[in-house]
Parts: structure tokens; sequence; C-alpha cells
């Protein structure tokens, strides 16, 4: 055997032997993953509720306390937002929880069923986010005259205000636009590739 | 390695949803560990490699009906597999040219029973994947086929290029691969 036929079978063992049972793709095993990934959805997900409890009590527990009339409405509006926030959720996530079956149509379908849910939730939390941004910008003139003469002596008070709201609301809307744009491309790629 | 009889050279065509899905059971577990040295020729971290077997499935899965019976199954599941792969390569590199070392760790596992050798040709493996994904692509898919073991014209239908094409890239890329682990061996 040469130097260079010496060379070569000692890459091709290296190579060949990377590969360990344990770690073999078989579909089988793959399901198995997608099937680990329901517990990072229910993580995502009781987040996702938590927040709306938490968001929920400080309404309940300052309206305790403030009692006039235009907090009660916007603890009502608050309430539904965490309803609809909390349904859609659910709505998209419909059908992504568990697999119905064992075999490799399962394993595709529940992963194009995820991809999809994704894609439609970054759909809609990018929508809310925008119409948020916009009824702030609506409601920004009111503030600024029922508070003018604060914001006149201490001008800081209304930069650092709406400067803070608005970079908030802008970088949200932007996070939230690349991550719709990469859920659009792995769907479509997603697609591409199992051919539906 | 050994082909699959099942069903190779037959048509797949037209097949029913319960005939694909076996088939595509049987490809895919008779090629896993394959299917994962490829994944891991081109993506740098175990949870990459692991998306990337995903996204080969799922390929597979979708290319099934294309197939005809003009190559082997392993022929077809390899061709899959480095297309797959190359579009991952690419969108990568635009993406992050250089994943920290850290991270490529572990990126291949080893289950030898001896503590110390098992580490020992880890290292050595890892270095070898190392020094395969940084090969220009065409240097990179050569390679690791014939790694696998498939014939220069198995190699041309795979990726769609002559026999004479197949030598001359898989002489250059031993070389790269040479200068790339230091030249030892």
């Amino acid at each position: 055997m040469s130097r260079d036929d010496d060379e070569w079978a000692g890459w091709a063992r290296d190579f060949q032997g990377s590969a360990a049972e344990g770690d073999a793709p078989t579909p089988a095993a793959m399901l198995s993953r997608v099937r680990r990934e329901t517990w990072k959805q229910r993580r995502a997900y009781l987040g996702e509720a938590l927040a709306c409890a938490l968001l929920i009590a400080f309404y309940v527990v300052m309206m305790g306390r403030l009692r006039a009339t235009w907090f009660v409405v916007m603890a009502s509006a608050n309430f539904v937002f965490a309803a609809l926030w909390m349904g859609y959720l659910t709505h998209a996530l419909r059908g992504t929880w568990s697999a119905a079956g064992a075999d490799a149509r399962t394993f595709v379908a529940l992963t194009r069923a995820r991809r999809a849910a994704e894609h439609r939730w970054f759909r809609f939390s990018r929508a809310v986010t925008a119409a948020m941004l916009l009824f702030v910008a609506g409601w920004a003139p009111f503030v600024l005259r029922a508070r003018w003469e604060r914001f006149a002596a201490e001008p800081w008070r209304a930069v650092v205000g709406f400067g803070v709201a608005l970079l908030i609301g802008v970088a949200t809307l932007v996070h939230q636009t690349r991550r719709l744009e990469r859920a659009e491309r792995e769907l479509a790629a997603l697609d591409a590739a199992a051919g539906e | 390695m050994t082909d699959v009889p099942y069903p190779d050279t037959a048509t797949l065509a037209g097949v029913t949803d319960e005939e694909r899905a076996r088939t595509f059971t049987a490809w895919m577990t008779a090629h896993a560990a394959s299917v994962r040295r490829a994944a891991a020729s081109y993506a740098h971290t175990a949870v990459e490699q692991d998306d990337l077997v995903q996204q080969i499935a799922l390929a597979l899965w979708g290319a099934l009906p294309s197939f005809r019976g003009e190559c082997s199954a392993r022929t077809f599941v390899f061709r899959v597999a480095h297309n797959q792969g190359a579009h991952f390569a690419t969108r990568e590199r635009l993406r992050r040219p250089h994943p920290d070392a850290d991270e490529r760790v572990g990126a291949i596992a080893d289950h030898a029973p001896d503590p110390e050798a098992a580490l020992d040709a880890s290292r050595r493996r890892e270095r070898m994947f190392a020094a395969l994904r940084e090969l220009p692509l065409p240097y990179r898919q050569v390679l690791t086929l014939a790694l696998e073991g498939l014939g220069h014209d198995e190699i041309a239908a795979v990726l769609g290029v002559t026999v004479n094409n197949v030598n001359v890239r898989l002489s250059r890329a031993r070389d790269a691969l040479r200068t790339s682990l230091g030249g030892e061996r």
C-alpha cells in the first residue's frame, strides 16, 4: 500500500467513524426530536400567558386605587387586548401540540404546521405593534396639550417620555419584521424542500 | 456501506402515500449515518447539523415522487443531501462567516469505549471535519462523497458533473485537505 493509500485509508476511517448509531437521523429519531420541541413551545406559550396575567393583575390592583372613568376604560381595553392576544396565540398554535402518528408523514406534517404557526403569529404580533404605535401617535398630541405647562418648563420630560416610547415601539416593530421575514423564508424553503 | 434494495430501481412516481412513507423510512434508516456525516461537513454546530438533517429529510420526502429508478437509492439520497447542504452552506456563509471555535467542539459525537482513545479519535475527527468545512464547496462535496466510499462515476452522478471533472476535483481536494491538516499522515 502506498503512502497516499495509507493517508486516504486513515481519512476514510476518521470520516466514517464519526457518526455513531445513537446519532443516526432515522425518521423515528427525527419525529422524536420534533416532539421534544413541544416543550419549547409550551414554555413560550406559558411565558405569554404569564405576561398577560401580570398585565391583568396590574390593572386590577390599580383599579382598586384609581377609580377614574378613563382608567377603567383603559384597563378594560387591556383586558380585551390580553384576551385577544392569548386567543389568537392559541388559535395560531392549533394542531401543533402533538404528533398525530409516528411515521414519516406525521414528521413532515408537524414540522410544516409549526413553521406555519410561527409565521401566523409573527404576522399577527407585528400588526398589533403597528396598531399600538398608531394609537400612541394619535394619543400623543392630547398628552402633550394636557401637560404642556410641565413640558414647557422641563422639556427633557417630553423628550425622554416620547423618545423612549418611540424607540421601544420602533425597535419592536423592526425586530418583529425581521422575525416575520425569517419565518417566511423558512416556510418557503420548507415547502420547496418538501415539494408541497 | 451496502446499498438499499428497496425499491431502488423502481420508479416512485404515482406511488401511494403508504409506499412513499415506507420508502422514505427505509432509505433514511439505511443512509442515516451518511446523511449525518454530510450534514457535519456543511454545518458547524450540533444544533445546526440537526436542523440540516431535518431539512434533508424533508427534501428527500418531497423528492421521492421524482425518483425514476435511473440511479441507485444511495445516489439519489446523496444528491438530495448535498444539494441541501450546498444551499445551507451558501446561506450560512452570508449569515455568519466564522463561527466560534467553541461551538464546534462536540459537534461530532463519539461513543468509543476507551475514553483516551475516544478523545484522541474525537479530536482527529473534529479536525478533519473542521478542515473539510473550510474547503471550497466543490472540493468539499467531492471529498466527502469519496470518503463515503462512492466510486467516481457515482460521485459524478450525485453532483451532475463528468467523471473527468471528479478526478480533477478530487486530486485538488486531497491536496487542499492535506495542506489544511498540516501535511500530516
